[in-house]
């Protein structure tokens, strides 16, 4: 029965119809809770190599869609703590070798081999958490939008992000004042969140993608949503991001990304081309249907995502906190284990 | 002469006195007044309350004066004959069987009193002519009389209009010439008179009170002038009235029914009606053509952009300006069909560019200059470059006028203010022709040959160029580089919602260069392979930024951060004085809508954006790019850095000085 549902979502998502990184995330979740409820197993070893064999097979209908792969670490992660827990010792501070631990080196039982009957129960309420953060992640950020915007503000997005919509309107719902300048992307995915925000009463002006620059001098903030989080603290932003990031940076404005920690994903980014990386959209969606003889000729080159540095990012609001872009590698240890990098 | 001692009681008699005296005066005159030929005029209470304030003691006089008047008549005007005596009889008495309507038996009196409501203004302080009592009232009295009234419309705003009324008036009655010359001496007197005194428009009940008691300060100085012009006119008028008295006995003799001199009573009126709204007309709708600034029709406008964008509410907003040009006739309007023809394709964007804007508008100038003809008495240099100026006004309200036109009409004029005076019209206007060609030979198909040469020596094989939407100057550059046989490959960058970059694309393709297409949004994922990108220019600032294309900025900024050179290509005739900081201060404001016409109906969730209150489009024209972001400007005199701007235009101007 879960194989069934697995492979409902494997078609989905390699068939492009999901939208929405949270949606996705609880659906894999969903997967995942199903597998370790009605699959036999009986170690820990078991449990995780299973998981891995459905994680993978999960990550390549879709590899650009990293919550997919984070989700399944976080499970992968949860096992091994609550193994760790199960066994009497405290989940391990630091798997991560500190030059610390290598001097007092004892041998650590990460066989995970042991028959633990409790561990099953434990595992499967640590899931329940983890769905409820999933669930809740986009209120609770929106809840921290008062602590950022001002009244009389002048705020910039490009498309549609939920997480940025919710954050809006709860600002605007606690009566601050403020103006949203909102980038139509050329999929005018902008249009809708423009026309979201209009009709909660929040003044939104849309402009197109080539006004970015000229309009920045005139803006007090950033606040954008992204695909993932790099390991680095770079960005996997919808395309035209990292322009509005290089006019925040002309102009001093503070680029402000707001996402859910499970976008955070431990992959590194060292060419623009590497695989799993980005994709590409149809070609129509640039040329239109017609000109054929024209664009026929020609190479129509349409890219999805946008990487965006580091150094442009000024903070990172999440459902655990806000961090600067140089702390976000230290989270990685919180929420995934090293041995689960590469799947 | 009796009537005539209007002097004598300005100093003596006291303030209410007098008010008194003109308030009981004007309400028995007023009475009278009221009759179906007269219009009532709206400002005549106000003005009424003042003037008769002001001129009381005037007033007075002519009141008394009007009311003596049956009984002084047959005294004064003893060449009254007998016939015209028991008309006058039989009317008095017909009159005070009746409800008091006029019957006029003047036509002079007709024309000089009812078709103006200015002078019913006078009529209405009480002056003017006691018709019911006295019947007829002799010519002399009417001139008096009408003398009086045009003084006591003491508004400024009534002045200089009333005396010319009457000027007018006077001129279409068939009173004696030389009654008519004197009367309008003596209107030009008055109105010396009058000019010397400064009277504020009399507009609120404030101010009344003001000029009240203004008036009764300055009245002893100044009215004594007034008064002897007024004398001395009057007294003028009588001896010419008693000659030409004679006159008109002869004609009244013809015995005119009541009728029918109500019927051309009243058609002398319409006649006048008529004239005026066709003056009036005429007047408002050639101000309309060339004045007006956003709307014609200010219903249609208000549903045209009622949205501005808050940062950019001091620009002209966007409006169809069909509805401009909808009220225009191509015969008999101010505009030359060319003119209509250019604003008209300009606004509807079948003329894009600057270049081709220019080159448009210069041609089209060069049509009206060989259909001009110097009207009589003026100069063909003022009167062309005022016309030329009118043109500009027009074509600036069909779409705002690029720098390119404005630098080339500001050649123009130079070169047309400088004309000497001493040639005739044909030689005037061939030299004008010839200059017109020189400059869009040298400035703008010339240089864009020097740019190509210019810019394609900096074109080098296996090179990637990266270009945004369509310039004049880079297509050209690129096509010649090509054509020398350079291999390379370009990039052609595209935006909503213009896409005028499908146009490069298309030319590139023909010509058969490799190329790529994307839009600006993956501009930083393509910039990677990218060797140097080259834009153009609308105009080059006075201050190094460069202005153009919206997205420009945006691209170099992306260059810069991946440390690719950016070329401008620009001709040297579009630079120009501005010195603007950023892109909002000085902009254009393209129609919002389209952002979201012309879109697949999965997509169209802005449809009605204007029903939803707090939600705008921005849809820009032009961005400043700052200088250092640009890494060379690639000019018709050479390769020059974006701050030598200044340089190049102090050498024009010193050159233009020259010629």
């Amino acid at each position: 029965m879960e194989n069934v549902e697995m492979e409902k979502f494997i078609h989905t998502l390699k068939y492009g119809k999901l939208s929405g990184s949270c949606k996705i995330a609880q659906l894999a979740l969903q997967v995942l809770e199903n597998h370790v409820i009605s699959s036999m197993w009986l170690t820990a070893y078991d449990l995780l190599t299973s998981l891995k064999v459905v994680g993978k097979s999960m990550i390549d209908a879709q590899p650009t869609e990293n919550a997919v792969g984070n989700v399944v670490r976080r499970v992968l992660k949860i096992v091994r703590d609550e193994y760790a827990s199960a066994l009497g010792k405290h989940a391990e501070g630091d798997p991560q070798e500190s030059l610390q631990k290598m001097f007092q080196a004892k041998g650590r039982d990460d066989n995970y081999r042991k028959e633990l009957p409790a561990l099953k129960e434990a595992i499967v309420d640590s899931l329940e958490e983890l769905k409820r953060e999933l669930e809740t992640s986009k209120d609770n950020i929106a809840e921290k939008s008062l602590e950022h915007i001002h009244s009389d503000e002048v705020i910039m997005t490009i498309g549609q992000s939920m997480i940025v919509k919710t954050f809006l309107k709860y600002a605007a719902c606690r009566k601050r004042l403020f103006q949203v300048i909102v980038v139509e992307t050329p999929s005018l995915s902008g249009h809708l969140l423009a026309k979201n925000l209009a009709e909660s009463g929040i003044e939104t002006t849309v402009i197109t993608d080539a006004a970015v620059f000229a309009i920045m001098s005139r803006v007090n903030k950033v606040i954008v949503g992204t695909h993932s989080i790099m390991a680095n603290g770079g960005l996997k932003a919808i395309s035209g991001a990292h322009t509005l990031a290089l006019a925040a940076k002309r102009q001093s404005v503070p680029f402000i990304v707001c996402a859910p920690i499970f976008k955070l994903t431990p992959q590194y980014l060292c060419h623009y081309d590497q695989d799993a990386f980005n994709k590409f959209g149809s070609p129509q969606e640039v040329t239109g249907l017609g000109g054929g003889e024209v664009f026929g000729k020609a190479q129509i080159i349409n890219p999805v995502f946008d990487y965006v540095p580091p150094e442009l990012v000024t903070l990172f609001i999440s459902n655990i906190g806000g961090n600067a872009p140089s702390y976000m590698y230290r989270l990685l240890s919180e929420l995934y284990h090293p041995d689960d990098y590469e799947l | 002469m009796d009537k005539l001692k209007l002097g004598g009681n300005q100093g003596s008699a006291n303030k209410k006195k007098r008010n008194r005296r003109a308030k009981s005066s004007n309400f028995i005159e007023n009475d009278h007044m009221k009759g179906p030929n007269f219009k009532v005029v709206d400002k005549t209470s106000e003005s009424s309350t003042q003037a008769s304030n002001m001129c009381s003691r005037v007033q007075n006089e002519q009141s008394k004066d009007n009311k003596l008047a049956p009984a002084e008549e047959s005294t004064i005007n003893p060449n009254l004959s007998e016939s015209q005596y028991t008309l006058k009889h039989k009317k008095r008495k017909s009159k005070k069987k009746k409800s008091p309507i006029r019957t006029v038996t003047d036509k002079e009196e007709v024309s000089m009193l009812s078709a103006d409501g200015d002078i019913q203004l006078s009529k209405k302080n009480g002056f003017g002519i006691n018709l019911d009592s006295s019947g007829q009232a002799s010519e002399e009295k009417i001139v008096v009389s009408g003398l009086e009234a045009i003084k006591t419309a003491k508004t400024k705003v009534y002045d200089h209009q009333t005396l010319v009324k009457a000027e007018n008036l006077l001129k279409s009655t068939e009173l004696a010439d030389s009654l008519t010359g004197t009367l309008k001496s003596s209107i030009m007197s008055t109105h010396e008179a009058l000019k010397e005194e400064s009277w504020a428009p009399c507009t609120g009940a404030g101010k009344q009170q003001r000029l009240d008691s203004r008036a009764s300060n300055e009245e002893g100085q100044k009215t004594k002038a007034q008064l002897k012009a007024e004398r001395k006119a009057a007294f003028e008028a009588k001896r010419v009235a008693e000659v030409a008295d004679k006159r008109m006995s002869d004609k009244q003799t013809q015995q005119k029914s009541k009728a029918t001199l109500r019927a051309e009573r009243r058609a002398v009126q319409e006649a006048q009606r008529a004239a005026k709204e066709v003056s009036k007309n005429e007047k408002s709708a050639g101000v309309k053509k060339v004045h007006k600034k956003t709307s014609d029709d200010p219903r249609v406008s208000q549903q045209e952009v009622r949205k501005k964008v808050r940062l950019f509410r001091h620009l002209p907003q966007y409006h169809h300006n069909y509805l401009l040009t909808r009220n225009l006739r191509l015969a008999g309007s101010d505009l030359h069909p060319s003119i209509i023809g250019l604003g008209l394709q300009i606004s509807q964007g079948v003329v894009r560019g600057s270049n081709a804007r220019c080159v448009a508008l210069l041609t089209a100038l060069k049509e009206i200059i060989q259909d001009y003809i110097t009207p009589p008495h003026k100069e063909l240099s003022r009167d062309l470059e005022a016309k030329i100026r009118n043109y500009m006004n027009f074509l600036n309200q069909c779409r705002p006028v690029a720098v390119s036109m404005a630098n080339a009409v500001k050649h123009l004029t130079r070169f047309i203010t400088k004309m000497p005076s001493n040639i005739n019209d044909s030689e005037a206007k061939l030299r004008l022709c010839e200059q017109i060609d020189t400059f869009i030979k040298e400035e703008i198909k010339l240089a864009k040959q020097a740019i190509s040469q210019n810019a394609g020596e900096n074109i080098r094989n296996h090179d990637v160029v990266l270009t945004y939407t369509c310039s004049s100057s880079v297509k050209g550059a690129l096509c010649d580089a090509y054509d020398e046989g350079k291999n390379f490959r370009v990039v052609v960058v595209d935006a909503r919602p213009r896409l005028d970059g499908r146009e490069m694309l298309r030319c590139l393709v023909k010509k058969g260069i490799q190329c790529s297409y994307v839009l600006i949004n993956a501009v930083p994922y393509i910039m990677q392979e990218v060797t140097k990108v080259m834009l153009g220019a609308h105009s080059l600032q006075a201050n190094g930024y460069v202005m153009s294309r919206v997205g420009c900025s945006q691209i170099a900024l992306i260059a810069r951060a991946y440390n690719v050179p950016v070329l401008v290509c620009c001709e040297t005739y579009k630079f120009s004085e501005h010195v603007h900081t950023d892109s909002i201060v000085y902009n254009e404001l393209a129609d919002p809508n389209e952002l979201v016409t012309e879109l697949p109906p999965n997509k169209q969730t802005l449809e009605n954006w204007q029903d939803i209150p707090s939600l705008y489009l921005l849809n820009l024209e032009y961005d400043l790019t700052p200088p250092d972001l640009v890494a060379m400007v690639i000019t018709d005199i050479g390769n020059l850095p974006c701050t030598s701007v200044p340089v190049v235009l102090r050498v024009k101007h010193a050159g233009s000085q020259e010629v």
